[in-house]
This record gives structure tokens, sequence and C-alpha cells, in this order.
């Protein structure tokens, strides 16, 4: 017998036992419960919400490799975005996937120099790029500042709305059989042997071979309640959304100062123009980036900051009205990479998590990694530098700040 | 006793009418029988006036020369060309 509210609407009743329970319905769970549908288990997902309700719903459905340094990151992002076309091409057009193409804008020679630099160094990870002067800025962009000196173009970025490919997701592992369970809060874990053998819920206790943590921002918070850690902090970010336009910007436009954003340990504010149309005709400004703990109040001073920054890109946008802002929180690890893989100390636990602003693009290899993991067969990419092991020291250091036991519960 | 209302004439999609002085523009418009102003983008349904707030942007109208004004957060001014809205904004876009 359920106690309490109602379960939301769309929601089973949560198994007994399950081979897998993924904990997170955002677009990362959706697409682990989607692979391990796939791969035959019996799945089990939970939210304590409903799907996309969290971060998912807070972003701007980013697919990008452009904004990928060399490395293990740019690796899985060109993995995740093959596997992003071939569920497209299953979906058949049903969450608006776009291949756009990015286009990074510099606004000196300086950071133009520094942006052919970054363009020549992901070419060897196979990100494909070709770098703009001004005139093919316009030609890009006929709206573009035309005061602007060149840019990179990245044509294997793609856009997508992440709810409803979450949604499509969780719906196809559905008819895999996985069961999906809403107003399901995880409680506490129950171990055996040093591994995980059940997950207590607010909806009842759920007997489980393993356990996939995709809880985002609060996936520090599910690690601990189940005994293991995991040192994700949220990263608040605003979004603009303008009213609905013809077609005017083709692609994702951002400035080249984003990378460094992305990439900055400050606690501190960064602010940086991320530019793109939508299907429903809207245009959405982006981003900001702090540490502000799960405070949804938005601040004007930083909305204020981000579209005297897109103005300065797309100058028509001065006369263009806001309809509202929204801000989301991102899954922010230490060293900026995604945690994937086995916990430190609990067994038959998995996280999938950390991605701070890439999690739509990369959730696909992510729950490619985490099924082989699972399998113990070897992913296609090399999951090692992504093990929530190489995390021990700086846990032991900082331990996870800005979570409480409530906290950010919207 | 008698309150003279003073009213303001304007345009509706090229006919002449009159509303209240210091009605809304959806007012105005409700006020001649005139219920839906715009239709959707995609599927061409009739839309008027839904929350009344400003907030849902269902009840877009062009007026003069600037496009998708909510209708129920501007007042009606003498003289006014009224016009459906194509539902997207900024003129120079056209």
């Amino acid at each position: 017998m359920t106690v309490g509210p109602p379960a939301p609407r769309g929601s089973q009743e949560p198994p007994a036992t399950a081979e897998v329970v993924v904990i997170g319905a955002g677009l990362v769970g959706a697409a682990c419960a989607h692979a391990l549908a796939s791969a035959g288990h019996d799945v089990c997902v939970v939210d304590r919400a409903g799907p996309a309700a969290g971060t998912t719903a807070g972003g701007e459905g980013n697919i990008l490799v452009s904004d990928k340094v060399p490395g293990p990151e740019a690796r899985l992002a060109l993995r995740s975005t093959r596997l992003w076309e071939e569920l497209a091409a299953r979906a058949g057009g049903r969450f608006e996937f776009e291949q756009k193409g990015g286009l990074v804008v510099a606004h000196d020679d300086e950071q133009l120099a520094a942006l052919r630099v970054l363009a020549q160094g992901q070419r060897g990870d196979g990100i494909e790029s070709e770098v703009l002067d001004g005139a093919g800025l316009a030609e890009a962009e006929p709206q573009i500042s035309p005061g602007l000196p060149g840019g990179v173009f990245y044509p294997q970025d793609c856009q997508v709305q992440p709810m409803l490919a979450a949604s499509w997701l969780l719906a196809e592992a559905s008819r895999l059989g996985a069961r999906l369970a809403w107003g399901a809060d995880v409680l506490a874990g129950q171990a055996g042997d040093g591994r995980i053998t059940a997950v207590q819920t607010s909806r009842g206790r759920i007997a489980a071979g393993a356990v996939v943590n995709a809880a985002g921002p609060w996936s520090g918070l599910v690690a601990e309640r189940l005994g293991g850690s995991l040192p994700i902090r949220p990263r608040r970010g605003h979004v603009l959304v303008t009213e609905p336009l013809p077609p005017l910007i083709r692609h994702k436009v951002y400035e080249s100062d984003y990378v460094t954003t992305v990439m900055s340990d400050s606690d501190d504010l960064q602010c940086s123009a991320v530019v793109e149309g939508t299907r429903a005709g809207t245009v959405l400004i982006g981003s900001s980036r702090e540490f502000a703990g799960f405070d949804r109040r938005p601040s004007l001073r930083v909305l204020a900051a981000m579209a005297a920054r897109a103005t300065a890109i797309f100058p028509f946008l001065a006369a263009v009205r806001v309809l509202r802002s929204y801000v989301g929180f991102r899954p922010a690890s230490p060293d900026h990479l995604p945690i994937i893989g086995p916990d430190a100390m609990v067994g038959g636990l998995y996280h999938a998590s950390g991605h701070e602003g890439a999690g739509i693009g990369l959730a696909p290899a992510t729950a490619e990694v985490v099924a082989a993991l699972l399998a113990g067969t070897p992913p296609p990419v090399d999951p090692a530098p992504f093990a929530p092991a190489r995390l021990g020291a700086v846990r032991r250091l900082g331990g996870v700040r800005g979570l409480g036991p409530v906290e950010g519960l919207a | 006793m008698t309150a003279s209302v003073r009213t303001v004439s304007f345009r509706y999609d090229g006919t002449v009418l009159t509303a209240p002085a210091g009605s809304t523009i959806a007012a105005a418009l409700i006020g001649n029988g005139i219920l839906a102003w715009r239709t959707t983008r995609r599927r061409g349904e009739p839309r008027g006036l839904f929350c009344g707030i400003g907030y849902c942007q269902d009840c877009l109208v062009d007026v003069n020369a600037s496009a998708a004004v909510r209708a129920c957060q501007v007042p009606v001014r003498e003289d006014d060309d009224i016009r459906p809205s194509r539902s997207v904004g900024w003129p120079g876009a056209r």
C-alpha cells in the first residue's frame, strides 16, 4: 500500500524488485534507462518528481562538441553526437533534433587567434571546424553585428528539445519493459557485503541488483543517502526567452568567452552570450554560471548582463521583447569532467552525473558507458578518465557544498 | 444621473469601431463582439483574451507600427490602427 499523496500522472507502482534501479528521470537517467532496457535488463526508473523535472528543463538543449577542450570529454561528446543522430533517426522528428551547427564568435583578433588554436587542437580528436573572417560570419549569420572580426564554425554542434527527448527515451524504455515510478524520493539504501541490495523510496522498497545515480545536481545527496559519496555542486544558470520571431538566427551562436567560463573554477558569476532560435520561434539567450546553492530567484543583474552581451552580437535583439526567464542547476564536478562509473565504496552503485552544462549532449554516450560497465564489456569510449574513484582526494578535501536534505527540491 | 463616458474611435482590420476611453485593446475588441483576433501560427486556431494579465501571450495584436502587442496590457487610443496579429514580433523581420 502506498502512503501519502497520490502518485503523479503517468506513474506506475514501484516494483518490489528490479535488476537495475535508475534514480532520476532527466535526460541522463532516461538515456541510461533506455540503454539498459535495450540491453535486456529489467529496469525501474524512480524520480522524486517526474520526467524532465529538474536540470533537463532548465537549460537550452545543447549538444556541443565546439566547447570541449581536446581530451576525454571531447571524445565522449563526439561519440554522444553520433548516438544522438541514431536516436533522432529512430524518433522521426519527435524531439526537434537539429544539426544546425555552432558558431563561436570572437570580439577581437586576440580572441580569434585563441579560437584558432583551440580548433586546431580539437581537430586531433575529430572535431570538425572552419575558421571564418568577418565576411564569413556575415554569410553564416546575416543578422550578426558587422563589427566582429571572425569566429569558428562547428558543423557537428546540434540542438534538441530536451524535455521531449527525455520523454521519448522513457517511453521507449517503457515499451521495452522498464517501469517508471514518479513521486518516489530515494530515502536510503540497503547494503550487504559492501554491495547495494535495495533502495528505500518514499513509495516503497525496491530490491535491486544495481543502482544508477542520475540525479543531476542532487546526485551528491542521493549518493550520501545510499552510503556513497559524490562531490557535486549545483552551478546555477539563467536563460532568457524572447517573443517568437521568424527564423533570424541560424546556428547556435556563442561568444569565445564561453569556453573560458565553462572551465573557470571561480565561485563568482560568469557570463557569456549563447544565442539560438528554437522551432517555436522564440530565441533562447544564455548564459550565466555561478555557485548560488539552489536559489531559484532569478537575478536581474545577471539577466541584464546576458541581454547586453547577446545584443552586442545580434543588435536586432535590442528591439525584441523578452517573454520570460528561467533558472536551472547544473551538476558541477570539481574537475569539470563527468563522473561516470562505480562508486568508490558501495558495490553495485554507479554514478552518471557531473556533466555540468553538457548533460544533454553527453547523455547517450554516458548511458552507453554505464550499460557497458554493468555488462562488464569495454565501452567504445574509455571510461577511465570519468571514474568516480579519481575524485577521492577532492572528496576528502572539499566535501559536498550547497546540498541540504530538502534544499532545492522544487 | 448620467455619466458621460468619453469614447475613442479606432480601426480594427479596416473597420472603424468605438470603445470607452481607457479601455484596453482587448476590452475594446470584446466590447465590439470580437472575441478572437489572431490565429495560431501552425494550426490556424483562433485566439483572443486568455489570461488577461499579460502573461500568456495569447492576445497579441498588431497596433500601428508595433507587432505582437499584448491586447490586455495596452489601452486603445484614438485613431489606432489595430490588425490581427501575425504572432511574430520585430517588424523589421517582415
